[in-house]
């Protein structure tokens, strides 16, 4: 008797410290969520998923083992409700328990399923018992059959929605045209003389790639507007006031 | 808010460098700035400062506030802007209240030096929406393009607000006027960030700025902080937030050289 006890004290220990670890890394993930939302990188969270899956592992690698002792045929006997709040409780439970009463047993204590649950779930169980053997092998083929289509169509559309993806983002830019604005606020370019920038018809879906040299030889020649001074040689500024 | 003391003999040292005569301009620029009152950036920063006193300062190098420009620039098409506008507003700080808009003249006038045919620019501004707005006085440096770790360009900003009757006194030094160009768009604020999404206008009738055409199809962003040299920090931050953006809008340091060449 001595020697499970100790085996059950062991069980014990060992999945209280892989939940202790558990819980650890699950505190430091939502306190970076919460503090550094604003700097946490996408790989940094995914590191933390991975951890603490990992770590659900273990536990229940902990849990699977043939050496624990049978954890279901032990029960909890609560000796005490109170409604008054329990500081060592609360110290224990990181204040997430203040007090052990009555509405707080039945959920920290539960070894079945809620009932409506349980209902859910026997009206389920009953329905596969009824069935026999044939009915259920094509049940589970017309399943596997619907999968695979679907599987199917996303693999086959993957391509085309890729394509669209990236056709619907690139007309945003017209390479050349930061250049243009550009050496047009800096450098004062079109904005002197008669001279234009070049203007693509709107129709042009298909920009230029990036990044290419725009060589004074594609400007067209821009129609010749003669009321338009060139505002070089003023000497009075227009808005003085 | 950048203090107020030092960006008048900052203005005035950037003048300096060109070679003026320095001793002159001050006197000048201190008559003019007795109503002198800091319009914080361009574009539409409407957040004023009540007048001050302007500081005396001796006019040397040595506080003049040394302010770098970190400037990241690029353009998305009429188009996709709305977009555009709305991701910005979702990233960017006070995503609740309306966005800013502005509508400012920008007028650039340049002097000669007799001596060595070199030429020195000044940009001066306008809220062509509110008018009562001081004029802002900009002097901006060449633009340094850097090696390849630095992720933005970089050149010296130097900014001051003056008073309305600005251009009289850039006539009477001896600036005339090259070019000008109405700027017109939206802008944003992430932390230090500034970002800018503007619609650049050729005026078609000088003096009339209702006579407007624009440049291009696009609009112009640049995404900007002023801060003191060699934050490397910065940089990386700005690359962050750019990436946000794509792929709606490359936003890259473009080297300058390449404009003047075509």
């Amino acid at each position: 008797m001595e020697k499970e006890d100790k085996q059950v004290d062991q069980a014990v220990d060992a999945l209280l410290s892989r939940t202790t670890d558990l819980k650890n890394n699950i505190q430091q993930l939502i306190l970076r969520l919460e503090n550094e939302y604003e700097t946490l990188q996408w790989p940094a969270v995914l590191d933390y998923f991975a951890l603490i899956s990992g770590q659900m592992n273990n536990l229940l690698k902990v849990l699977r083992s043939d050496k624990l002792p049978k954890l279901r045929n032990r029960i909890i006997l609560p000796l005490l409700v109170s409604p008054d709040p329990d500081p060592d409780l609360q110290r224990v439970t990181d204040g997430r328990v203040p007090l052990f009463n009555h509405q707080a047993v039945p959920d920290y204590l539960r070894t079945l399923c809620d009932p409506e649950i349980e209902a859910a779930d026997q009206v389920i169980l009953n329905k596969a018992a009824q069935m026999n053997g044939d009915a259920a092998q094509k049940l589970i083929a017309a399943h596997n059959r619907i999968c695979q289509n679907a599987c199917e169509i996303i693999r086959s559309t993957r391509e085309d929605w890729d394509v669209d993806a990236t056709s619907r983002v690139a007309p945003s830019i017209m390479s050349g045209d930061t250049i243009v604005l550009l050496s047009a606020i800096c450098g004062g370019r079109y904005l002197r003389g008669p001279e234009r920038a070049p203007n693509p018809s709107l129709g042009n879906s298909c920009p230029k790639p990036m990044g290419g040299p725009m060589g004074p030889g594609k400007m067209p020649t821009a129609t010749v507007r003669t009321n338009i001074k060139s505002a070089r040689g003023m000497s009075s500024h227009p808005y003085m006031r | 808010m950048q203090p107020l003391g030092p960006a008048v003999p900052s203005a005035l040292n950037g003048i300096a460098i060109a070679g003026l005569r320095l001793g002159e301009m001050r006197g000048k620029f201190e008559q003019q700035s007795s109503s002198v009152r800091i319009r914080q950036t361009l574009g539409g920063y409407r957040i004023m400062q009540a007048e001050a006193p302007i500081v005396e300062q001796p006019l040397t190098r040595k506080n003049a506030a040394n302010l770098q420009e970190y400037l990241l620039q690029g353009s998305i098409l009429d188009s996709s802007a709305d977009v555009l506008l709305n991701r910005l507003r979702g990233l960017c700080d006070n995503s609740d209240s309306p966005v800013e808009l502005f509508h400012d003249i920008e007028q650039v006038y340049t002097i000669k030096d007799q001596a060595n045919q070199a030429t020195f620019s000044l940009r001066a501004r306008n809220a062509l929406d509110n008018p009562q707005l001081p004029w802002q006085l900009r002097y901006v440096g060449q633009p340094e393009v850097g090696d390849k770790s630095r992720f933005t360009i970089c050149r010296s900003v130097i900014e001051v607000g003056t008073s309305s009757n600005l251009v009289t006194w850039l006539n009477e030094l001896g600036f005339r006027l090259d070019y000008e160009f109405v700027a017109k768009g939206h802008i944003f604020q992430k932390g230090r960030m500034k970002i800018l999404v503007q619609k650049i206008h050729r005026v078609c009738q000088s003096g009339n700025p209702e006579t407007l055409e624009p440049v291009s199809q696009s609009f112009l962003i640049e995404l900007s902080v002023l801060a003191p040299p060699s934050q490397e920090s910065l940089g990386e931050e700005m690359k962050a937030f750019a990436d946000q953006l794509r792929p709606l809008v490359e936003l890259e340091k473009v080297d300058h050289a390449r404009l003047h060449v075509s």
